[in-house]
């Protein structure tokens, strides 16, 4: 199908566009915040909101992890790759 | 992943905010059974999939008229610019119903198999090839469309 032609082409191109960065760490921190969040779970809302912003804020979230064992292991090295998804 | 649901910076960075207050409100949930990308793959999944459905409802949609169809490439040139090509793809797949949409935009976007689609979507493997299927369908009629209106 020619078209499917098209829509592949077009894709495998578009697939090598970056995205435009966005930091939205203010906001959501705004958001949880208003809400009443950070009270009900292990991960600060910092945290959590820093991984959003940046590449740079990256270790600022692995220092202020301070629970151990695999989840926050498995969590750490998922923030790692996460902006970058994300976008 | 977030830009492929909406081209426009104001609402990408409302898209991309969602994505992290939901998944924050959701990380209770959060059972380390899959790792922790591919559950906040869903997520952005899910809140891409509601924004395209809402834009429906809303009629909110910049579509390329018909008249201006003659305009897509037979034969899309390699040198053509990754936002050029992501931008008309986009504005082609707007045709679609959501569902077709999200089928299309993971399968042959994001070059995912039909097994992650199925993931991302909490689709079966088999109603991601069935939608699969049926968008492509959908987007032949709609371009046989437009070349009949060209020939008029």
């Amino acid at each position: 199908m020619k078209e499917e032609r098209i829509i592949q082409k077009l894709a495998s191109i578009a697939q090598k566009e970056t995205p435009p960065q966005v930091d939205v760490a203010d906001r959501v921190m705004a958001i949880l915040r208003a809400r009443g969040e950070g009270r009900r779970t292990l991960v600060d809302p910092i945290a959590w909101v820093a991984a959003a912003s940046a590449a740079v804020a990256i270790p600022v979230v692995l220092a202020a992890f301070s629970v151990g064992g695999s989840w926050s292991d498995t969590l750490m090295a998922a923030l790692a790759d996460l902006v970058g998804w994300m976008l | 992943m977030m830009w492929r649901f909406s081209r426009d910076p104001d609402t990408h960075e409302d898209l991309v905010q969602d994505v992290f207050v939901e998944a924050y409100q959701s990380l209770s949930s959060y059972r380390s059974k899959a790792p922790f990308p591919h559950w906040l793959a869903r997520i952005a999944t899910r809140v891409g999939y509601h924004h395209w459905k809402r834009q429906k409802r809303e009629r909110a949609i910049q579509t390329i008229p018909l008249e201006e169809w003659h305009e897509v490439p037979e034969e899309p040139a390699d040198g053509m610019e990754p936002a050029e090509a992501a931008e008309l793809l986009h504005r082609l797949l707007e045709q679609l119903p959501p569902r077709d949409r999200l089928a299309l935009t993971l399968r042959y976007i994001e070059d995912h198999s039909v097994q992650k689609t199925a993931e991302l979507t909490g689709w079966k493997p088999s109603m991601v090839k069935v939608q699969t299927w049926r968008a492509r369908n959908k987007l032949r009629r709609l371009f046989e469309k437009a070349r009949e209106e060209e020939a008029r």
